[in-house]
């Protein structure tokens, strides 16, 4: 039974060996390293414990000449084990506390790019609601313009109907016109053959009048 | 007085003598000849004239060459040189440049051509407008260049004529008229695919009008003008003249005066546009609700 005792006291000086040597490195530990110790740590004192618990199951079944000495151990054991858990409980809270500080440092911080983000967003949205503004004046401008140009269209479409009817007009003057100078053209010739007819009968007249005056 | 101005005199002494007394002979044979002589001779002057930028003297030579045409019987180019003399006078004397444009009027009117007339009549309006700023006046010939304008089916050129007409009627506080001719503009906006985007334009000038002589009258107007253009109910016009009416019913000026400075700040509002609402905001400051 001693053996199995000592088996256990073995066992336990390793864990708190190693509870020790967890507690030293989690006070210059990073967060993620942080948790993997706690829980390692908590891990350990619970194995300390149930250790010994066991120890104590053990220490009754111990011979009474031997049964104080173990007992005394035991006492030892478990002070010691409170004292780690203690020291564990310490490391523990300082270093949340540092990490809390750090926190509240990491929030003004956090507040304070937060504000400027904000101020960013708030000037980001003001340049595109001018931009946006403008746009709006440039297509009402672009709209008057618009109107403009179909006014224009609209005058110089009757312009352009207005000189269509007058070519009509001005076409058909020449189509009248063209028509008088043709019936003008026909009487000239016209007057020109009855006075070349004219005049060849006088000169025929002219010529008889001559060939019997001569006959006589 | 420059070597063009020499010349010129040159040619009227010599037009002059052209026109001065003649033989029997000379009347029988050369009349017609030396008439065509004196008025090419007069228009060179005038010519030479417009060179030295002696516009006076030019719009004289130019008129003499009228008369002569009028005297010969071309009346197409007399009328030419009178709208040249015009032309001329414009630069130095407006009201001989209104007399020969009349004339020039006169006779186109005569021979048929309404259009030229329009035209011309249009031009003295313009002139009345800008240089001599007779607003009466100028009414008046735009008046008249719409009749002729619509009378010839030039209907654009008679509705841009009327619109000058309601314009200057509205400054002139006379807002029936304004009304009456705006809401004529707009029907027939309303008829062409062309101009129906300008309509809504038309009618919130109407409706202005009607503001600066009554609110409940303006409101009616609206809602008739919703029934003719459905599409106006959209517009950022009726939306700032229903605004309007409804600070005018709450005497709050500071907010038509917002409403203004909202709208103008998207588009600019031109001089009749800040006329007309400085009215309707005097007489809100006149005229405070009794009740």
């Amino acid at each position: 039974m001693v053996s199995l005792f000592e088996n256990y006291e073995q066992q336990y000086s390793a864990l708190t060996a190693d509870i020790t040597a967890q507690i030293g490195l989690l006070a210059s530990s990073g967060s993620k390293d942080r948790r993997q110790l706690i829980s390692n740590i908590e891990k350990h004192v619970e194995e300390a414990q149930e250790l010994l618990e066991q120890m104590e199951l053990e220490v009754r079944e111990v011979e009474s000449s031997k049964k104080q000495r173990c007992r005394t151990k035991l006492d030892c054991y478990r002070a010691e084990l409170k004292r780690l858990t203690l020291e564990y409980i310490k490391a523990r809270s300082v270093k949340q506390e540092a990490l809390y500080d750090s926190a509240e440092d990491t929030d003004v911080r956090i507040s304070i790019d937060q504000k400027q983000r904000l101020l960013d967003n708030s000037e980001t949205l003001e340049r595109a609601g001018r931009k946006l503004n403008e746009g709006y004046r440039v297509v009402i401008e672009t709209e008057e313009i618009g109107n403009q140009v179909m006014r224009n269209l609209s005058e110089q479409r009757e312009t352009i109907q207005r000189s269509r009817n007058r070519l009509r007009e001005t076409d058909e003057e020449l189509g009248r016109s063209s028509r008088i100078l043709g019936s003008m053209i026909f009487r000239t010739i016209q007057q020109r053959i009855i006075l070349y007819f004219v005049a060849l009968c006088f000169i025929i007249f002219i010529c008889l009048g001559i060939y019997l005056g001569f006959k006589k | 007085m420059s070597t063009n101005e020499q010349k010129a005199q040159q040619l009227i002494a010599e037009a002059e003598k052209k026109l001065g007394p003649r033989g029997f002979f000379g009347s029988l044979f050369g009349g017609s000849n030396r008439l065509e002589d004196a008025v090419e001779c007069f228009q060179r002057a005038a010519n030479l004239f417009k060179m030295g930028k002696s516009w006076s003297s030019a719009g004289s030579a130019f008129c003499e060459a009228a008369n002569l045409h009028l005297r010969s019987g071309s009346r197409h180019e007399a009328a030419t040189n009178y709208v040249d003399a015009a032309n001329c006078y414009k630069k130095s004397d407006i009201n001989e440049a209104v007399n020969c444009l009349l004339k020039a009027i006169e006779i186109y009117t005569d021979m048929g051509k309404f259009t030229m007339a329009a035209k011309h009549h249009q031009t003295i309006a313009e002139m009345y407008e800008s240089e001599a700023v007779d607003l009466e006046k100028s009414v008046q010939h735009y008046e008249q260049a719409a009749d002729y304008f619509r009378g010839e089916e030039s209907n654009a050129s008679a509705n841009k004529c009327l619109l000058k007409v309601a314009q200057y009627a509205a400054q002139l506080e006379n807002y029936e008229k304004a009304i009456q001719i705006y809401q004529e503009v707009a029907t027939s906006a309303l008829e062409s695919s062309l101009l129906k985007y300008s309509a809504k334009e038309y009618l919130f000038r109407a409706a202005l009008c009607h503001l600066c002589v009554d609110v409940l009258n303006s409101q009616h107007a609206l809602e008739r003008y919703i029934q003719q253009y459905p599409a106006f109910q959209d517009s950022r016009e009726y939306k700032l003249v229903k605004t309007l009416i409804d600070h005018i019913e709450e005497q709050n000026v500071d907010g038509y005066t917002e409403a203004v400075k909202e709208y103008d700040s998207i588009s600019r509002l031109d001089q009749w546009y800040t006329t007309i609402l400085l009215r309707i905001k005097k007489q809100l400051n006149e005229n405070p609700d009794l009740r």
